[in-house]
C-alpha cells in the first residue's frame, strides 16, 4: 500500500466512523441510563432522514435549518415513544427488564419500519446534494457534504458530551446511569430524565440520518444497517461505557475502510464481527467495559 | 403395586402418569390426534397448506420458547439459523446429491453447531449478549448468501428439489407433523426433567443457582443448543416444502414474527406457543390484504403484550386452573394438579 | 479447623472494601461476623462463597485451598449461603426451588422429591409445597432458602443477615432452627446486626470494621472489648 491509499482508507474509514460515533452515543446512553437495548435505534436514523428530506423538498428549507428540524422532530417522537411504551412497561414490569423491554423495541422498530413502508413506500427518497462541491484534504478530493456530515456529527457528540459534564441535567442523568436508587434519592425525577435521555439519544439518530441525506437518500429498512453498525460499537467497547463509543466508532470506521478494501465490501462485517468474536473470548466485557453481572 | 380392586384406576392413572412424563395431557393427545386426520377431513389444499405451515411456525416457536422462556435469551438470530439449517440442506442436495433426509438433519446439526460457539461465546454474561452475537451472526449469514452468488444464486432465489415428487400438502403435512410432534414431546421431556429444573433457576435467578450448584454456562449452552437445532431442523423442512429459497428467509422480520407468536403463547410452556401459531398464522394469512399494516399491527400486538400480559395464553390457563384448584382444595384438600 | 482465611483483600477501584482480614472457624461452631454497616462483611462473605475474587490472601476449606473457585465449585466443595435480600426461583414452585439444590448440589439422591420435602419440614416450611415461590412471603422465603441451602449437603452454612427483619416474637424459633442447623453438624458463619440473636446462637465472633478485623473472640469477651465498643458507639453517634 502506497501512503495516499493508506491516507485515502484512514479518512474515508473516520468519515465513516464520525457517523457511528454519533449513533453508538446514543445506544450507549439509553442502555446505561435506562437499561434498555434498543432496536429501533435506527429507526429514528431513518426518520431523520424523511424528516430532512421533506423539509428540503416540501418545506423548502436550507439544509442547515432542515438538518436541525430533524433533529428536533427525532427528539419529539422519541419523547413520545417513551411515554406511550416504556413509561408504562416499566410501571408494570416485575423483572425480565432488559428482555422485555427490548422486546418493545423491536416492536417498535417493527411498526415505524412498516409504517414508513405503506406511507411514504420503498423507493429511494434522496436529495443530490446538500452544498455541492468537493474539498481538498491531504491530498485527497472529498465531498464537501462529506465534510460537513462529519463536522456536524462530530459538533453533536462535542455539545451532547458539554451537556453531560457541565449542565445540572446533564449530571442528573450520569447520575441515573451510575446509581438509580441514589439518583433517586437525591431528588431526580427518574421519569423526567428517562423521557429526557430517550428522546436525546433518539435526536441524535435522527441528526444522523438527516446529515447523510444527500449521501444515503431515505428508505424505509435503511435504518438496520446504522443500526447494527452502532451495536458493533457498544459491544466492542462495552455495554454503557459513553466515552469509550468515541474511539470505538472511528475504531469500526477505520476497521472497515481497511477490510472493505483489502477484501471487499461484502467481507468488511464478516471482519468487523470476528474482531468482536476476539475480544469477547479474552475480554467478555467489551475493551474498555466494567463488569457486567450475570 | 396395585392392588386388584383399583386395577382398572390404576391402571389408568400409570397410564396418565407415563404420558404425562412425555409432556402428554389427555387433552394434548387428542388435539394431536385430531390435527392428524385433518388432511383426510380437509380437502381444500389451501387451508391444508396453511396448517403445515402453521405446525412450522409452531415448532419454531416451541423452539424459540426453550431458551426465550426457560433460560430468558430471546435469541434474535433465530431466522438466520433456521436459514443456515435450510441452505446446508439444499446446497447438500443440489451440489454433492445428499438426499434431502439427511440434508434435513445435517442442517439441524449445523444450525446446533452455530449455537454451541454462540452461547460459549457470550452466555458467560447477560442473556442479551447472545441474543445480539446471534443477530449479528444472522445478518452476516444473509449478507453472504446474498453475495456468494455463484453458490446460493442470491436474491434470485435458489431452486431445491422437494422432498416427494408432489406439490401437494398431504404428505409434508405429515412430515413436519412428526417433526413437531417429536420436538413437542422432546422439548416437554427436557423441560419437565431435572435439566428443565436447572433452566428455570438459571433464567430467574442465575446467582441463586450458582449457589444452588448449578453451573450456567453449561446448562444455558446445553439449552442455546437444542433450541438453534430446533430452528436448523424447521429451516431444511421449508427448504424442501417450499422448493425455493432467498436469503430473506433470514432476515430479522421472520424472528419477531415466530416471536410474536412465542409470546403470544406464553413463555415458559412449550405448548402455548405451540397453540398460538394456530390461532396467530391464520389470522394474518386472513390479514395479508393489509400489506406493510399486518407487520404494523405485528409490532403493536408485541408491544401490547409485553406491557399488558407477559405471560401469553400459557399464564392465562395457569391462572383458570389456579382458581379451579384452590377450590377444589378448598372442598377436598391438597391434590396435585392433573395438568402438570 | 474447618474454614481458614489468611490476608484476604479485596478492593474495588481504589476502594479497600476487605482489607487483610484473617479469621478460623472451628468444626461444628457458630460463627459471627458483626461490625457497622460498611465494614465490609457481606463482601468478606462474598469471597468466601466465590462471588467475588480476592486479590490477595487465601481461602483454605478442609485443609484444601479454595480461594477464587466459583460459587458452583464451593456448592460441590460443601459450602451453601443465603442471600442479604432473600432469593429465589420465583416460577418454580417452593418444592421445586429446594429440588434444584437436591439435584444439582453435588450429591446423588435417590429421591430428591422426597429429601427435599424432608428439609422443608426441618426448617419448618408451613406453606403449601406447589405454592409458586412468587406469591409467598419473606418469612416463608428465609425458611425455603435455608432449606434450599441445607439440600446441597454442605458441611459450611453462610448466613447474610438471616434474622433481619423478624419480629421479636418470631425470633426464639429462628434461633432454635439455627441451633438444630448447626447440631445436625453444619458449621455456620453468620453476618447479623441483631444483638439478641448473636447473644443467643454464637460461640465466637469477629469484629469487622472498615474492612479490618478488629477483634476476634468468645462473644462475652468481645462485647466488652472497648475497641469494638468504640466502634460500635462510634456508630450510634452517627445516627
Amino acid at each position: 500500500m502506497d501512503s495516499t491509499v493508506i491516507s485515502d482508507l484512514l479518512v474515508g474509514g473516520i468519515l465513516r466512523g464520525g457517523m457511528y460515533v454519533l449513533m453508538a452515543m446514543g445506544l450507549s446512553l439509553v442502555f446505561g441510563v435506562m437499561r434498555i437495548p434498543n432496536f429501533a435505534h435506527g429507526e429514528f436514523y431513518m426518520l431523520g432522514a424523511y424528516f430532512s428530506y421533506f423539509a428540503c423538498t416540501l418545506g423548502g428549507f436550507p439544509p442547515a435549518i432542515a438538518i436541525v428540524l430533524a433533529g428536533i422532530g427525532g427528539f419529539v417522537c422519541g419523547a413520545l415513544m417513551e411515554k406511550v411504551t416504556f413509561y408504562p412497561l416499566r410501571k408494570r414490569s416485575r423483572g425480565d427488564w432488559i428482555m422485555n423491554s427490548f422486546l418493545v423495541t423491536a416492536g417498535l422498530s417493527f411498526i415505524l419500519q412498516n409504517l414508513a413502508q405503506a406511507l411514504v413506500g420503498t423507493d429511494f427518497k434522496g436529495v443530490p446534494q446538500y452544498w455541492g462541491g468537493s474539498i481538498n484534504f491531504a491530498g485527497l478530493s472529498v465531498s464537501t457534504d462529506r465534510i460537513v456530515g462529519f463536522l456536524i456529527a462530530m459538533a453533536s457528540v462535542a455539545i451532547f458530551w458539554l451537556f453531560l459534564k457541565k449542565t445540572r441535567t446533564g449530571n442528573a442523568i450520569r447520575a441515573v446511569s451510575e446509581h438509580e436508587t441514589g439518583a433517586m434519592l437525591m431528588g431526580i425525577e427518574l421519569n423526567k430524565i428517562h423521557t429526557l435521555t430517550f428522546a436525546l439519544s433518539s435526536m441524535l439518530a435522527a441528526i444522523a440520518g438527516a446529515a447523510l441525506l444527500s449521501i444515503i437518500p431515505a428508505y424505509p429498512t435503511m435504518g438496520l444497517q446504522p443500526l447494527y453498525k452502532s451495536w458493533f460499537v457498544v459491544i466492542l467497547v462495552g455495554l454503557g461505557n459513553i466515552q469509550a463509543t468515541i474511539i470505538g466508532g472511528f475504531l469500526v470506521g477505520v476497521i472497515e475502510a481497511v477490510s472493505s478494501f483489502s477484501l471487499g465490501a461484502m467481507w468488511q462485517d464478516v471482519v468487523s464481527l470476528s474482531i468482536i468474536i476476539l475480544v469477547l473470548l479474552v475480554k467478555p466485557t467489551g475493551l474498555f467495559g466494567k463488569k457486567m453481572k450475570v | 403395586m396395585i392392588s386388584e380392586k383399583s386395577l382398572e384406576t390404576g391402571f389408568v392413572k400409570n397410564l396418565k402418569h407415563n404420558l404425562g412424563n412425555f409432556g402428554l395431557s389427555p387433552v394434548a393427545i387428542g388435539l394431536f390426534v385430531l390435527l392428524g386426520f385433518a388432511p383426510y377431513l380437509i380437502g381444500d389444499e389451501y387451508i391444508l397448506r396453511l396448517l403445515v405451515i402453521s405446525l412450522l411456525f409452531g415448532t419454531l416457536a416451541m423452539g424459540f420458547d426453550l431458551s426465550a422462556g426457560y433460560i430468558d435469551v430471546a435469541n434474535w438470530g433465530y431466522a438466520g439459523l433456521m436459514g443456515l439449517g435450510a441452505y446446508t440442506s439444499a446446497l447438500l442436495l443440489t451440489n454433492l446429491g445428499i438426499s434431502p433426509w439427511i440434508g434435513t438433519l445435517a442442517g439441524a446439526f449445523m444450525a446446533a453447531i452455530f449455537g454451541l460457539l454462540i452461547g460459549v461465546l457470550t452466555l458467560k454474561m447477560d442473556g442479551m449478549f447472545a441474543a445480539i452475537l446471534a443477530w449479528f451472526i444472522g445478518l452476516i449469514l444473509m449478507a453472504l448468501t446474498t453475495s456468494l452468488t455463484g453458490l446460493t444464486r442470491g436474491a434470485l432465489g435458489l431452486n431445491v428439489d422437494l422432498y416427494f415428487n408432489t406439490g401437494w400438502s398431504k404428505p409434508y403435512f405429515y412430515v413436519i407433523f412428526v417433526i413437531c410432534i417429536v420436538t413437542y414431546i422432546v422439548l416437554r421431556r427436557v423441560t419437565n426433567s431435572n435439566l428443565g429444573l436447572a433452566f428455570s433457576a438459571l433464567g430467574q435467578d442465575a446467582e441463586a443457582a450458582r449457589t444452588c450448584g448449578v453451573d450456567p454456562m453449561k446448562y444455558k449452552v446445553i439449552n442455546f443448543t437444542i433450541s438453534c437445532f430446533v430452528a436448523g431442523l424447521c429451516g431444511g423442512f421449508y427448504a424442501h416444502f417450499m422448493g425455493i429459497l432467498t436469503p430473506d428467509i433470514m432476515s430479522t422480520k421472520h424472528t419477531v414474527e415466530v416471536l410474536v407468536i412465542a409470546y403470544i403463547g406464553g413463555r415458559r410452556s412449550i405448548w402455548g406457543p405451540l397453540l398460538a401459531a394456530f390461532l396467530v398464522v391464520p389470522v394474518f394469512e386472513y390479514l395479508n390484504f393489509l400489506m406493510e399494516f399486518k407487520y404494523v399491527i405485528y409490532g403493536l400486538l408485541l408491544i401490547l403484550v409485553m406491557i399488558f400480559y407477559p405471560g401469553g395464553i400459557a399464564h392465562f390457563y395457569n391462572y383458570i386452573v389456579g382458581i379451579f384448584n384452590e377450590k377444589k382444595r378448598k372442598l377436598t384438600g391438597p391434590e396435585s394438579n392433573p395438568f402438570a | 479447623m474447618l474454614l481458614k482465611t489468611e490476608g484476604v483483600e479485596k478492593r474495588f477501584g481504589g476502594l479497600v472494601a476487605v482489607k487483610d482480614v484473617s479469621i478460623t472457624v472451628n468444626k461444628g461452631e457458630i460463627f459471627g461476623l458483626i461490625g457497622p454497616n460498611g465494614a465490609g462483611k457481606t463482601t468478606f462473605l462474598n469471597c468466601i462463597s466465590g462471588f467475588y475474587k480476592p486479590e490477595k490472601g487465601k481461602i483454605t476449606f478442609k485443609e484444601q485451598e479454595i480461594t477464587g473457585l466459583s460459587p458452583t465449585q464451593l456448592c460441590h466443595k460443601g459450602i451453601a449461603r443465603t442471600f442479604q435480600i432473600v432469593r429465589s426461583f420465583p416460577k418454580l414452585s417452593a418444592l421445586d426451588n429446594v429440588k434444584v439444590a437436591v439435584v444439582y448440589g453435588g450429591k446423588q439422591h435417590k429421591n430428591p422429591e422426597k429429601h427435599a420435602k424432608e428439609l422443608m419440614d426441618f426448617v419448618g416450611f408451613n406453606a403449601a409445597k406447589d405454592v409458586l415461590a412468587d406469591n409467598l412471603n419473606t418469612m416463608q422465603l428465609k425458611r425455603l432458602e435455608l432449606a434450599r441451602a441445607l439440600a446441597t449437603n454442605s458441611e459450611l452454612l453462610l448466613l447474610d443477615e438471616v434474622a433481619a427483619g423478624l419480629t421479636p416474637s418470631e425470633l426464639p424459633d429462628f434461633i432454635d432452627l439455627i441451633r438444630r442447623i448447626r447440631d445436625s453438624g453444619v458449621t455456620i458463619i453468620c453476618i447479623e446486626h441483631v444483638m439478641k440473636f448473636i447473644m443467643g446462637v454464637c460461640d465466637r465472633i469477629a469484629v469487622l470494621n472498615f474492612g479490618a478485623k478488629i477483634a476476634e473472640g468468645a462473644v462475652e469477651e468481645i462485647l466488652n472489648n472497648p475497641e469494638v465498643m468504640k466502634a460500635y458507639l462510634g456508630e450510634e453517634n452517627v445516627h
